[in-house]
C-alpha cells in the first residue's frame, strides 16, 4: 500500500503529515519548513507561484496574490464572510456562475476549489519528494464548522489536485487523534483550536485506541486574523492620529501594516514590547512618511480581550452540548498558532482549571491527526478508530417555515433517524422535502443541501397522512435522505451531494486545464 | 391431536433464537401469533394460559418452532441476561450458514460475529452493550469503544464487504444508539420506568411518558413508529383473512393491531365484526370438542373446553347448563358452579332441568334457602319431576334446620 497523507489545509498556512515506520512524520518542504503559507500568486509576467514565494512577493503584487481562501470556499457570494473578504482583501473576489465567490487574477478567473487545489497540489508535491514516489491518497482536515458545501468544495479541490480524498476530518478531532496516539488512558480531553481563520472547540473522550467526539462546536468569524486586523486598525489609527493619512484605501500600504501586526503579534507572545517600524509607508507633501510605533503586550490585551472571551463563550456551549463540566476535562490540548498568546493560554486556562497540555506542536498537530486517520483507514492492524459526529443538525423544513432536526448535531456517524411527518393541506397531491442544514429554528437561516419532492401521494383530508421521511449518514458523511408515504409505500430519496460549485464537468474542465506539472515550482 | 411424547416441562422460558430473522420465515399464522409472544420472560406454562390459542396449540406451535430453530426451550434464566461474549445463547450458525461468504474481504469468523450480533439487536440495550443493567458512565464507554473497534464500518474501509456493509452499519448504528440512550441518565430513567426495569431496544417497550429533550423525542418517535408500522402490517394480514373468512385468524391479526395502536379507529369495528364471526366458530368447535370429550368420559378436558366455549359465547345455555354440572361434579368448584347455573337460568328461565341443577349446586354448598327456591320453580315448570320433587323435600327440611343460609 501506498503513502497516504495527511493535510491540513489551513486558513494561513498548511502542513502535511505521513505514516514512517509506523509513527507520525510531518514533512518539510524543499526550503526547510513544517508549514506552508496557503498563498498562490499570479505574478504580472503570468508565472503562478505557490506557498512561500508567493507570500515573498505578496507585497509589491498584492492584487495577484490571494490568501485565506479557506473563508470564501463553499460560499455564497452574499454571505457575510464573502463581504467581509470583498471589502478587506486586496485581490478581486467576483460573483462566479453558481453564485459563489470567484477570484479575478491577472485576468482569468479562478473559483476556490481551483485554488485550494493549487494548495493541496503543493502538499502533494512536498510529501512525493519526501518519500520518493507518488502519492495520490489523502486525508483533509477542515474546521469542525464548515457545513456540507464547504466540505464537498474541499473534496473537489481534492479532486482537481489529483488527490482521493479519503475522509475529510475535523481539525480539533485531528489533534485529538494525534494527541492520543499510543496513550491507552482513559480521558476527556478539550482541544481548543484557534487557528488563522476559524476557532473550534471540540470536547472528547478517548481510551483503548478509540477517540470519540462529544461535541464540538466552533466560531468561523473568529481566528487569528481576527487579532491581527485590531492591530492592522490600531496602527492605522494611530497613524491618521499622528500623521493625519488614512491607510485604509492604500492596499500596498494595508498589506504591510497587516505583516507588520502578524510579526509584533508574535513577537509580543515572548517579549512585553516590540517595535513596528515601516518605513516610507505613505507620502503627501511633506515628502515620504515614517510608521515607527511601539507595541506593549498591554495594548495587544486590551484591544483583543473581547475575542478571547468570545471563544470561552463558544466553549462553554460545547460543554454544555458534551454534558461535561471545566473539572471533568483531564486535559486541554491548544491548536493553532494563536494559541501560542500568553494573555489567552491564562484565559483558557481558568476556564477549565487547569494549565493547558503542552505536548503537542500546535502548527503540526492537525495534520499529524490526518495522517494518523488516513492509516486508521487503509492499515490492515486497526488500532486506531475514531467515532466522529455530525457538526450540524440536519433536517427537513415544516409547515411555516420552521426547522424540524432529525438529526441533532454532534450525533455519532453512521446513523440512521426517521421521523413522520403529515400534510397540511386538504388532498395535498405532492409534498415537497427540503433538506437543510443548521442551528436556526427558522427554516431559511439554515443552509440548504437539496430538495426533492415525493409526488402522487394519496389524497386525503390535511394532517391525515403520513409521510416518513429518514435521514441516513453513512461513516463517509454521506447524507441520504428519504421521504416515503407510509400508507402505500411510496417512496422517493435523494443522496445530499452537498451544494457543490462545481459540477463533474467542470472540474473535469479545470483539471484539463491545469495539468499536473504546471505548477510544480520549486519554493 | 398430537400424540403425546416424553413430559415437557412447562416452566421452560421459551426464547426467540437470536440468529432468526423473522421476515423470512414462512410461519402459521398460529405460530406467528405465538411467536409474537415469546419475549425471553414468559415461561411456557404462561403461554398457555396466554388465551388466544387452546394449550395444546401452544405446545404444538412451541414444538414446531423450536424444531426448525426459531425458538430455543433450554431452561435459561430469564431473568439474567446474558452477557456478551459468554455467549449464552446458542447460535444455529452452523458452518453451512448460507449467509456466510469466504470470498468477501471479510474474515469468515468476522461475518459470523456479525451475524449473531445482529440476530441480537432486538434486545434490551444493556444487553446489546454486554453490560449489566445499572453499569455506569464508565463501564458502558469501555464496552461501547470495544464493540466499536469490532463493528464500526472504518474498520473495514474500502473493502468488500457484499451484504455484510449493511449489517456492519446497521449493527453499528445500534450499538451508538445504546451507548447513546444508556448513558443519558434521563433518557435511562424514562426506559426504566416505563418497562419495569427492563431497559428494551426495540418496540417491546410500550411508551414513554412525554418529555422534550432530543432523546426521548426520538425515542418516542422511533418506538411509536414502529408499532404503528406492526399494527398496519397486522392491519393488512387480518383484513386478508377477513377476505377469505379466516375469521379466527382475522381476529388474531386486528387485536394484535390494536394492541399495536390503540389510537387507530379505522381498526375497531372490523375487530368487532371479526371477533364475533370467530368466537361464534371457536365456540362451536369448542362445544363439539366438550361433547366429544363428554362422550368419552374425559369429564375434565371436557370442562375446560366447555369453559373455552363460553369465553367466546357466555350465554350459551347449553355449555353453560354442562359447564355447571362438570364444575361441580368433576372439578368440586362450587363458585363456578353456580355462575354457570344461573347463567343458564337467566337466558333461559323457564327450563326446569337448569333450576334443578342450580338448586342441587345451591344445596351442595349448604344454601338451602336458595335450593329451595329453585327447586320450587323448577317443581313448578315440570310438575312431573319426581327426583326436583324429592329434593325439594329435603331441602326443605334443611332450610328449616339452618335458618341462617341466606345467599
Amino acid at each position: 500500500m501506498g503513502h497516504v497523507i495527511g493535510i491540513d489545509l489551513g486558513t494561513t498556512n498548511s502542513c502535511v503529515a505521513t505514516m514512517e515506520n509506523g509513527q507520525p512524520t510531518v514533512i518539510p518542504n524543499a526550503g526547510g519548513y513544517k508549514t506552508t503559507p496557503s498563498m498562490f500568486a499570479v505574478s504580472e509576467d503570468g508565472k503562478r507561484l505557490v506557498g512561500h514565494m508567493a507570500k515573498r512577493q505578496a507585497i509589491t503584487n498584492c492584487t495577484g496574490t490571494v490568501y485565506g481562501v479557506k473563508r470564501l470556499i463553499g460560499r455564497r457570494f452574499d454571505s457575510d464572510e464573502v463581504q467581509k473578504t470583498v471589502e478587506l482583501a486586496p485581490y478581486e473576489v467576483i460573483r462566479g456562475s453558481n453564485d459563489d465567490a470567484r477570484l479575478q487574477l491577472a485576468g482569468k478567473t479562478f473559483t476556490c476549489p481551483e485554488i485550494a487545489a493549487i494548495i493541496l497540489r503543493e502538499m502533494k508535491r512536498v510529501a512525493q519528494e519526501y518519500v520518493g514516489e507518488p502519492v495520490d491518497e489523502a486525508v483533509v482536515t477542515v474546521p469542525a464548522y464548515f457545513n456540507d458545501a464547504q466540505r464537498q468544495c474541499t473534496k473537489d479541490a481534492g479532486k482537481i489536485a489529483g488527490l482521493e480524498i479519503l475522509r475529510i476530518i475535523n481539525e480539533p478531532t485531528a489533534a485529538a487523534l494525534a494527541y492520543g496516539f499510543g496513550r491507552s488512558d482513559e480521558e476527556t480531553i478539550a482541544i481548543y483550536d484557534l487557528g488563522g481563520g476559524t476557532f473550534d472547540i471540540s470536547i472528547l473522550s478517548m481510551g483503548d485506541g478509540v477517540v470519540e467526539v462529544l461535541a464540538t462546536n466552533g466560531n468561523t468569524f473568529l481566528g487569528g486574523e481576527d487579532f491581527d486586523r485590531r492591530l492592522v486598525d490600531h496602527l492605522n489609527t494611530w497613524f491618521v492620529d499622528n500623521e493625519a493619512i488614512d491607510l485604509s484605501v492604500d492596499t500596498m500600504a494595508m498589506q504591510r501594516l497587516k505583516d507588520a501586526a502578524e510579526k509584533a503579534k508574535c513577537d509580543l507572545s515572548s517579549r512585553d514590547v516590540t517595535e513596528i517600524n515601516l518605513p516610507f509607508i505613505a507620502t503627501d507633501e511633506r515628502g515620504p512618511r515614517h510608521l515607527n510605533v511601539e507595541l506593549t503586550r498591554d495594548t495587544l490585551e486590551a484591544l483583543c480581550h473581547d475575542l478571547v472571551s468570545q471563544s470561552l463563550k463558544t466553549c462553554e456551549a460545547c460543554m454544555r452540548d458534551a454534558k461535561v463540566t471545566p473539572d471533568q476535562v483531564d486535559r486541554v490540548i491548544l491548536v493553532g498558532g494563536q494559541t501560542r498568546m500568553p494573555f489567552l493560554q491564562t484565559a483558557v486556562a481558568e476556564f477549565f482549571g487547569k494549565r493547558p497540555h503542552k505536548g503537542v506542536n500546535p502548527d503540526e498537530v492537525v495534520a499529524v491527526g490526518a495522517a494518523l486517520q488516513g492509516q486508521a483507514l487503509t492499515a490492515d492492524e486497526k488500532d486506531l478508530l475514531l467515532l466522529d459526529v455530525t457538526p450540524l443538525s440536519l433536517g427537513i423544513a415544516t409547515f411555516g417555515g420552521r426547522f424540524a432536526a432529525l438529526i441533532e448535531r454532534n450525533t455519532t456517524v453512521p446513523v440512521r433517524r426517521s421521523h413522520i411527518f403529515t400534510t397540511t393541506r386538504d388532498n395535498q397531491r405532492d409534498v415537497k422535502v427540503r433538506v437543510l442544514q443548521g442551528e436556526n429554528e427558522v427554516a431559511a437561516e439554515n443552509d440548504l443541501l437539496g430538495e426533492f419532492v415525493l409526488s402522487g401521494i394519496k389524497t386525503a383530508p390535511k394532517g391525515e397522512l403520513e409521510i416518513e421521511v429518514s435521514f441516513d449518514i453513512d461513516a463517509n458523511g454521506i447524507v441520504n435522505v428519504s421521504a416515503r408515504d407510509v400508507a402505500t409505500g411510496l417512496e422517493q430519496s435523494i443522496t445530499v451531494n452537498a451544494a457543490s460549485t462545481l459540477s463533474d464537468e467542470e472540474i473535469q474542465r479545470i483539471i484539463e486545464e491545469n495539468p499536473p506539472d504546471a505548477i510544480a515550482l520549486k519554493v | 391431536m398430537d400424540p403425546r411424547r416424553e413430559p415437557e416441562d412447562h416452566s421452560v422460558v421459551p426464547q426467540q433464537s437470536a440468529d432468526c430473522d423473522l421476515g423470512r420465515l414462512t410461519l402459521t399464522p398460529a405460530e406467528a401469533y405465538l411467536l409474537s409472544r415469546v419475549d425471553g420472560q414468559t415461561s411456557w406454562g404462561l403461554l398457555r394460559e396466554l388465551g388466544g390459542m387452546s394449550a395444546e396449540d401452544v405446545d404444538a406451535c412451541l414444538r414446531s418452532l423450536a424444531e426448525r430453530g426459531i425458538v430455543l426451550l433450554e431452561s435459561g434464566k430469564a431473568d439474567q441476561p446474558p452477557l456478551l461474549g459468554v455467549a449464552s445463547v446458542p447460535v444455529s450458525d452452523g458452518p453451512d450458514d448460507p449467509r456466510l461468504d469466504a470470498s468477501l474481504e471479510i474474515p469468515v469468523e468476522a461475518q459470523r460475529e456479525l451475524l449473531r450480533f445482529e440476530g441480537r439487536l432486538e434486545r434490551p440495550y444493556h444487553e446489546i452493550l454486554g453490560v449489566t443493567p445499572d453499569a455506569g458512565v464508565r463501564e458502558l464507554r469501555r464496552a461501547y469503544f470495544k464493540l466499536s473497534k469490532e463493528f464500526h464500518p472504518d474498520r473495514y474501509f474500502r473493502r468488500e464487504l457484499g451484504p455484510f456493509a449493511e449489517r456492519l452499519q446497521r449493527v453499528f448504528r445500534k450499538i451508538a444508539e445504546a451507548f447513546e440512550l444508556l448513558s443519558d441518565p434521563a433518557a435511562r430513567k424514562e426506559m426504566k420506568t416505563s418497562v419495569d426495569g427492563a431497559p428494551a431496544a426495540g418496540p417491546a417497550t410500550p411508551r414513554l411518558r412525554g418529555r422534550t429533550t432530543p432523546h426521548a423525542f426520538s425515542l418516542l418517535a422511533r418506538i411509536g413508529r414502529e408499532r404503528r408500522r406492526k399494527a398496519r402490517q397486522y392491519f393488512e394480514l387480518g383484513r386478508a383473512s377477513i377476505a377469505e373468512e379466516h375469521w379466527v385468524e382475522a381476529a388474531q391479526h386486528l387485536r394484535l393491531a390494536i394492541a399495536c395502536d390503540p389510537a387507530n379507529q379505522d381498526f375497531k369495528e372490523p375487530f368487532a365484526d371479526a371477533t364475533e364471526h370467530s368466537n361464534q366458530i371457536l365456540a362451536d368447535r369448542y362445544i363439539k370438542e366438550a361433547d366429544a370429550s363428554y362422550q368419552l368420559g374425559e369429564y375434565a378436558d371436557s370442562y375446560k373446553r366447555y369453559v373455552d366455549a363460553l369465553h367466546c359465547r357466555p350465554f350459551q345455555v347449553d355449555a353453560n347448563h354442562r359447564a355447571a354440572k362438570l364444575a361441580w361434579r368433576v372439578e368440586g368448584d362450587l363458585k363456578a358452579a353456580k355462575e354457570y347455573a344461573a347463567r343458564a337460568c337467566e337466558v333461559e328461565p323457564s327450563v326446569a332441568l337448569h333450576r334443578k341443577t342450580l338448586g342441587q349446586i345451591y344445596a351442595a354448598a349448604g344454601l338451602y334457602k336458595n335450593a329451595q327456591r329453585e327447586f320450587e320453580q323448577a317443581v313448578k315448570l315440570d310438575p312431573c319431576d319426581e327426583e326436583a320433587k324429592l329434593e325439594l323435600k329435603t331441602t326443605r327440611r334443611m332450610a328449616r334446620r339452618a335458618p341462617s343460609g341466606g345467599s
